[in-house]
């Protein structure tokens, strides 16, 4: 009974919001590796999407075939399809790094250019269109403000960014992904390498930035998807093992592995 | 028992760094003291056109004229050439080839200097005769052809390294950007791999330099500057070549054979600032990754 009530709740929640991305069926091996199997998820707009698992689930895999960041992996062949607003970008003409300025991404140990701040929020957005100095100006303030950092750096914009500090970097990579103006944001563990504040400071960013824009957040913290996820994907071992509403899975999750993982962060798949 | 082994450890590989340093040091000397005579003997005129050891004549310009124009030739052609392939090497090849064709790029260094100037006098100095319509094939410009060949693989090799070393993550940060390759490896791994690529350069600079077999074969041995001094398809002389062909026929101790270790004093200073440059300049840039 309850049951029942739970699911029709979840289709509620499924028909009012729309989704952005859908992976169906899809398969990755890298070489003789079976790495993820058969995943069908939905990531919904304008949402927080995290995906959960082991390490070693294929968390990363999944999230970086979003923006076909896998394509270059020695010995990769992709199953399936992913659609992206209604298109599939699994197809050999998609413009894959156009898709990678509506698809953005950050990556779990921050990585800064050797070049100045500003440089540095420049560098994506400086591709794709010519710029006067007042909106390169206009979009390093901005961008710099969204991440909250523009208080600690606006005074020494043209210092190196490999000065700044860890939690620094990795809030100045955000603001370079976000000036770029992409639909959907990646992350792939984004805190995994910082401190408890930068990791709050990110967090509290996100439920702010998921007004403008889609963001999936991979984690292998359970309480830090706690608080942030709307939508939570489980995976393990390659599997989808459970997706849905957060926080109707944290309260009662239908498979058994789910549970067993949010208690004690050990999944015998 | 422990501590004494290591003092002894330590002493050891101090000695080896100074025996090393000493014999650089021990060279310079010994080329000094050898050159001293033709030095104090001939003064300035060493720094003239004419080279004439039965007039007492012992100019070196048109030596050094002529190593500077061969090594000219062959950097201007061996750079782009080089980094281009380095770079095709490693960022567009499949990684399961780059390991293939470059053991075979590298192969190319193995190859004995005297082959190539084989090679060089029984073919590339007579297509050049007939292309050009030469009295002879023998020319700085052939020599420096072939001497681009020659430095190719050490450009090739350490410039490939310098851009596989660059680690992965800058690649895949610019890719989520939405950069292009061609943006990738122009605005993000160019700029990295910089100061690795400057030393690969300049190590064939001392490699171009220095190379004496292929050279003499193919040059044409004629101690005259050019002329025109910019028509590169007449015989000339360098430096080594001049060495190589002449310092048997030369009695020790004599002026012309101090005036010969002369020249050598000068192509020795020449490489060794070189390599000063080269460790500077890797030092300043520092490495951009961890």
């Amino acid at each position: 009974m309850e049951q029942h009530i739970l699911k029709s709740k979840l289709s509620v929640v499924g028909k009012t919001t729309e989704d952005i991305i859908k992976l169906e069926g899809l398969h990755i091996w890298i070489k003789e590796n079976h790495i993820l199997d058969a995943i069908d998820v939905n990531i919904p707009k304008n949402k927080i999407t995290c995906i959960i698992g082991p390490s070693g689930s294929g968390k990363s895999t999944l999230i970086r075939s979003i923006n076909r960041i896998n394509d270059d992996v020695d010995g990769i062949t992709t199953q399936g399809n992913i659609n992206f607003n209604g298109s599939s970008i699994l197809t050999s003409d998609t413009d894959i790094a156009s898709l990678r300025t509506q698809i953005g991404m950050v990556f779990q140990k921050p990585c800064v250019f050797p070049k100045s701040i500003k440089e540095n929020v420049l560098f994506g957005i400086r591709h794709l269109k010519k710029l006067s100095k007042i909106e390169k100006l206009q979009i390093v303030e901005e961008n710099l403000k969204t991440v909250s950092l523009w208080k600690e750096v606006s005074h020494r914009l043209n210092d190196k960014a490999i000065s700044l500090s860890i939690g620094q970097q990795q809030r100045l990579c955000i603001a370079r992904t976000l000036a770029v103006k992409p639909e959907v944001i990646l992350l792939d563990e984004p805190t995994s390498s910082l401190d408890p504040l930068s990791t709050r400071a990110i967090e509290d960013m996100m439920v702010k930035l998921k007004e403008e824009y889609t963001i999936v957040f991979v984690t292998h913290n359970i309480q830090q998807a706690k608080r942030i996820a709307d939508h939570l994907i489980f995976i393990c071992d390659g599997k989808l093992i459970e997706q849905g509403n957060a926080s109707a899975l944290f309260s009662c999750p239908q498979n058994s592995q789910t549970k067993a993982y949010l208690k004690d962060q050990y999944c015998a798949c | 028992m422990l501590g004494s082994t290591n003092k002894i450890g330590k002493y050891y590989v101090y000695s080896s760094t100074l025996i090393s340093a000493f014999v650089v040091f021990l060279i310079f000397i010994i080329l000094l003291l050898n050159s001293w005579e033709a030095i104090s003997t001939i003064g300035l005129d060493l720094i003239s056109l004419s080279w004439n050891p039965a007039k007492g004549e012992f100019g070196i310009i048109s030596m050094l004229y002529g190593t500077f124009v061969v090594t000219f030739i062959a950097l201007v052609i061996a750079i782009p050439l080089g980094t281009f392939t380095a770079i095709f090497t490693s960022e567009i090849l499949a990684s399961k080839y780059r390991f293939v064709v470059k053991s075979v790029l590298e192969l190319l260094a193995g190859i004995p200097s005297i082959i190539y100037g084989l090679i060089g006098i029984a073919f590339l100095s007579i297509w050049f005769q007939d292309l050009f319509d030469l009295q002879s094939g023998r020319t700085l410009f052939t020599a420096g052809i072939l001497l681009s060949v020659m430095i190719l693989p050490t450009i090739i090799t350490l410039t490939d390294d310098a851009f596989h070393n660059i680690p992965e993550k800058y690649r895949e940060t610019a890719k989520g950007l939405g950069l292009y390759n061609s943006e990738i490896i122009k605005e993000v791994l160019m700029p990295i791999a910089r100061a690795d690529v400057k030393s690969a350069i300049l190590l064939a600079f001392g490699r171009a330099l220095g190379e004496t077999m292929a050279v003499m074969l193919v040059v044409g041995s004629i101690d005259k500057l050019p002329s025109p001094l910019l028509n590169w398809l007449s015989p000339g002389q360098t430096v080594t070549s001049k060495l190589g062909r002449e310092i048997a026929e030369t009695s020790f101790r004599s002026v012309h054979f101090s005036a010969m270790i002369f020249m050598g004093l000068v192509l020795f200073s020449i490489v060794l600032f070189l390599t000063v440059l080269a460790q500077n300049s890797s030092k300043k840039t520092e490495r951009l990754y961890e």
